[in-house]
């Protein structure tokens, strides 16, 4: 059976752990050749060499997302070596909690760096590089977009965007068929979660509130990423699809 | 593949995108009963899909006719893995024109017959402890272009996947909405080509969905890859719509 992702390229931010590590190893199982970027070059460098002990093709590129000609060189230098880009992953994340009343305007910008000039810059790029041959790209956003989180003002505000942007690309984009959707997760364990999770209250607190009473994985988010990249969801574009295990369906639940 | 042993329902399963996600999933592996009030419409749809799809002619508004087919699947199979609540009618009706007949008759195929495969499909599911119903809105719901018996019944499918999503969850059961956009179907065959020329001109990809994309995200949702995805309406519509 032909692979679901054969002859792609694709360039996935923030692939060095959590949702990006699993999607770029999804995708490079399903045939595409991928190329993870991130911050720290050992993470990159293991995700690379899974893919290729699975027998995929895979290479990794160091950049900071927050930082425009780093980032968009990268996306360039790919595009040139491997002959284009299909796919662009937006995942990187940069956040900091703390209460809104204390909060610093240096923090606050922080928040919107790495997500939203970040999502803006990749997305820009992919739509020069897809411009010919179409493509598609998947941004990350959070249930933090679609809900206010308390301790979390700026981050709830820089998703709502990547959301609302996502949405602006794609109707601007399906004239030359680059396709962009956005991917909503819940709680899902990574890294980013892990301090979270490892509190036992904390996780249950969590849970309690999620329909299916678990925390998604990684591998999940995976698979909604790769739907959403592939030509099975060739008619689908501006859309949004939540992974949050019915979190963002649930108005209340009472409390046992 | 996808679909492998799954055990699936596909309702409206005699043209158009139910016949589409039949044949899908029968090549992602499914075994399919084919549900359909027409006999020689849902006889086609199987027709070459050999032994992994059966025609069933069921009407799913009769409570006792869809209890049966639960009945039988259970029999045969033991268990059941996907509902495709895809079966709908309409047609064409001024609001002040609309016969109260053609209103109910709407709202009873659409709304309770997805109601009634629902009820059964999950309680055939929770045996296993697991399943995914997979519900057919339409963006009409979202804008209201269209008649206002179709365009409720697809909002009222809105409302049944939140409120059985919710409810099946802790049992192992998904459920989301597939919000297709305007699809090339014999259903769309009565509309007046002015209207359609206009709906194309207001979907950013510039044409119709094809039948078999909204198969490829029904087999998506039904599939283990979506196995944290519940309670979500999904759109299919070529960026004409934001949910």
């Amino acid at each position: 059976m032909t692979k679901r992702m054969e002859n792609k390229i694709a360039f996935v931010t923030g692939g060095g752990s959590g949702i990006g590590a699993a999607t770029a190893i999804r995708l490079a199982e399903e045939g595409a050749t991928v190329v993870v970027c991130g911050r720290r070059e050992e993470p990159l460098k293991d995700v690379v060499a899974t893919i290729r002990e699975n027998g995929g093709r895979a290479d990794y590129r160091v950049a900071d997302v927050s930082d425009e000609s780093a980032f968009v060189g990268a996306m360039d230098a790919v595009a040139k070596e491997f002959g284009g880009l299909d796919v662009l992953v937006n995942n990187a994340v940069a956040f900091n909690w703390g209460a809104l009343a204390e909060m610093s305007t240096e923090d606050w910008h922080a928040n919107f760096t790495t997500t939203v000039d970040g999502t803006f810059w990749g997305t820009r790029k992919a739509m020069q590089l897809m411009k010919e041959n179409g493509g598609a790209i998947v941004n990350i956003a959070s249930i933090c977009g679609v809900f206010g989180t308390a301790w979390m003002s700026g981050y709830s505000a820089a998703k709502a965007a990547v959301i609302n942007f996502s949405r602006a690309a794609a109707s601007e984009g399906a004239v030359d068929n680059i396709r962009c959707n956005v991917v909503i997760p819940g709680v899902v364990e990574t890294p980013a979660t892990e301090g979270m999770l490892s509190h036992d209250q904390a996780k249950s607190n969590t849970t309690k509130l999620i329909p299916m009473k678990r925390v998604g994985h990684p591998e999940e988010l995976a698979n909604a990423v790769l739907f959403l990249a592939s030509d099975e969801a060739s008619y689908i574009t501006g859309a949004t699809l939540a992974v949050d295990g019915g979190r963002g369906s649930d108005l209340y639940t009472a409390m046992d | 593949m996808k679909l492998d042993n799954k055990v699936a329902i596909v309702t409206g399963a005699g043209q158009g995108m139910g016949r589409a996600i039949v044949q899908h999933f029968v090549d992602q592996g499914a075994l399919v009963y084919a549900v359909d009030v027409n006999s020689d419409a849902v006889n086609t749809t199987v027709g070459s899909l050999g032994e992994q799809a059966y025609p069933v002619v069921c009407d799913i508004t009769d409570e006792s006719a869809v209890k049966e087919l639960m009945q039988r699947i259970e029999t045969e199979q033991g268990r059941l893995d996907i509902l495709v609540n895809n079966a709908g009618i309409g047609s064409v009706d001024g609001f002040l024109e609309t016969p109260l007949e053609t209103w109910q008759r709407v709202l009873s195929v659409n709304l309770t017959g997805a109601f009634l495969c629902s009820r059964e499909s999950a309680a055939l599911m929770s045996k296993a402890g697991s399943g995914s119903i997979i519900n057919l809105s339409s963006t009409a719901a979202q804008t209201g272009e269209g008649p206002c018996h179709y365009v409720t019944s697809k909002a009222g499918i809105m409302g049944l996947t939140r409120s059985t999503a919710k409810e099946l969850a802790p049992g192992g059961i998904r459920v989301n909405t597939l919000v297709p956009g305007p699809t090339d179907t014999p259903m769309m065959a009565d509309i007046p080509k002015e209207w359609m020329d206009a709906m194309i001109n207001a979907i950013p990809l510039g044409r119709l969905c094809a039948p078999d994309e909204i198969a490829r995200a029904a087999a998506f949702l039904a599939s283990e890859e979506a196995s944290f995805i519940t309670g979500q309406n999904i759109t299919v519509n070529g960026g004409m719509a934001f949910l």
